[in-house]
């Protein structure tokens, strides 16, 4: 199809195994076993064969129960965990007609400067993605400093611009993160994501720990955003719902595997997979 | 330009849906059979029937919604020529939707707490229009369908029936889709509602766009549908 040439990001049989593996993993592990460990050699296969593309601008979400690779994919993405196998091709939306790049093979400063200036992660515990020894501005001083920025000013100017465009008060820039409440502490990890203007941004569970009233409004702040701003999303949630209000495509993985993948309101109204329809029946 | 035939907009040919319901022992629904029918530019095509019998599943069939089991829906599309939207990719129905086909449900899904003003702005926004501008024809589109000013700033998780009917319907006409499904544009909504809604439908039909509505309310829609047929 003519259109087939506007993704951004493309994995291709990606894996990513914990432990020795044998030759009995693949036909002991996976949905219809029920199990992601072999029982054989105790191998964890968290991510089997994944296959994806995300175009431009699009959001894939991903969701799946606890165990079910979701968060091992969107940590091989953010290239913080080595992949078994398979590869993961990156095309610069601003000169598609360059050859795509596997970020597998990038080298280690080449992969920190990848993940430093291109993406941006949120986390679903702050804790992870932010230090919170440091007050707000730090932290999102220490993504700029990381994607080589260096002038004091300048830094603190773009701090207090991400405040202001994720919704939080400037004038609390040299707060202790402790005394923002959860809700607030997310905006600060969207800031402190967006702050090297990445071209792919990556939402592990990211209104999970949130009360109802406040999910709402940070998804609506990442909608906003991603019109804006014209980003890349990969969102992984456990929650349709989430799933249902920011991605246009979705896959649905157990066990370590996509078990289906569609639009997301045909997962949602028509889905195929026996574990689909148990996942869909199951939403409050 | 007399005898050249004109290319069907959309043309369904032999459409089928089943569903299998795995939670079920694996039991087979069946939501319609071997419908065929064309429809032309710019026409408004009603299907009518009783309530269950697969009217909406079609419609939801040419979205794809629902992945159709079995036969072909042929689509003219201005992007990419004419395809078969059963089988198009993803991302081509993706953009499509984005660009020319609109969709219009009997249930308003939304994020709450966001305003009736931003709901109805929304698609404009994803396509990258000022924010003020896609406000400005928000408001235009809610004062046309008879939402009162007061209830732009509150969210439409917290209106009738009715309202919500018309937050849906405005979400729908400000894309300027080329294709618009409707699926009941009509039901709960009172005398006066009705008659602004069928005003507006036959307005976008005035404008050049093609529209497949749904309804089981017959009366309401055929005194301004060209064509369409009753689903038994």
């Amino acid at each position: 199809m003519r259109d087939e040439a506007t993704w951004v990001l493309r994995g291709t049989g990606l894996s990513k195994y914990y432990g020795p593996g044998c030759v009995y993993c693949a036909a002991l592990t996976g949905p219809d076993r029920g199990t992601s460990q072999c029982p054989l050699c105790n191998t964890v296969t968290a991510c089997a064969n994944v296959n994806f593309s995300v175009d431009r601008g699009e959001t894939l979400g991903i969701v799946g129960e606890s165990g079910s690779g979701k968060s091992t994919l969107i940590q091989l993405i953010h290239l913080s965990v080595p992949a078994s196998a398979g590869s993961l091709e990156f095309r610069d939306p601003e000169s598609p007609e360059t050859t795509p790049i596997n970020l597998l093979h990038l080298s280690r400063a080449a992969n920190r400067a990848f993940r430093n200036q291109r993406l941006g992660i949120v986390y679903q515990r702050p804790e992870l993605g932010l230090n919170l020894q440091f007050t707000v501005g730090a932290n999102v001083a220490e993504k700029l400093l990381l994607a080589n920025w260096r002038h004091v000013g300048h830094i603190r100017e773009r701090a207090t611009q991400l405040m202001v465009e994720t919704e939080l008060p400037p004038e609390r820039i040299d707060d202790d993160p402790l005394t923002f409440s959860g809700g607030m502490l997310q905006r600060v990890q969207i800031a402190k994501a967006l702050s090297s203007n990445p071209v792919v941004l990556l939402l592990d569970e990211v209104t999970s720990g949130l009360d109802l009233s406040v999910q709402a409004s940070v998804l609506d702040l990442i909608k906003q955003l991603q019109w804006e701003l014209g980003m890349t999303m990969l969102a992984v949630s456990h929650d349709l719902g989430v799933i249902k209000h920011l991605a246009r495509r979705t896959m649905v993985m157990k066990n370590g595997h996509v078990v289906e993948s569609g639009l997301t309101d045909q997962i949602l109204e028509d889905p195929q997979h026996p574990y689909t329809q148990l996942l869909v029946s199951s939403a409050l | 330009m007399a005898g050249q035939p004109i290319t069907p907009m959309l043309e369904v040919r032999d459409l089928s849906k089943r569903f299998q319901l795995h939670l079920l022992d694996g039991r087979i629904l069946e939501a319609f059979r071997a419908t065929s029918f064309i429809v032309s530019p710019g026409e408004l095509f009603l299907i009518s029937g009783v309530s269950g019998a697969g009217k909406t599943s079609i419609l939801k069939c040419i979205y794809r919604t629902y992945l159709t089991t079995v036969g072909q829906i042929w689509y003219d599309s201005l992007l990419f020529g004419r395809l078969d939207m059963a089988t198009a990719s993803e991302s081509t129905v993706v953009k499509l939707r984005e660009r020319e086909m609109g969709y219009c449900s009997q249930f308003l899904k939304v994020l709450p707490r966001v305003s009736a003003l931003d709901v109805v702005a929304e698609p404009l926004l994803r396509h990258g229009e000022a924010r003020d501008a896609a406000r400005e024809q928000a408001e235009r589109w809610l004062r046309r369908l008879g939402i009162g000013e007061w209830l732009w700033m509150a969210s439409p998780l917290t209106f009738s029936g009715g309202e919500q009917q018309r937050i849906n319907l405005a979400r729908a006409f400000i894309g300027h889709p080329r294709l618009l499904l409707l699926d009941e544009p009509t039901a709960s909504l009172d005398a006066t509602s009705k008659g602004i809604v069928i005003e507006s439908i036959a307005e976008a039909k005035a404008e050049g766009v093609t529209i497949i509505t749904v309804s089981h309310d017959r009366e309401a829609i055929a005194s301004i549908a060209d064509a369409g047929f009753s689903l038994s």
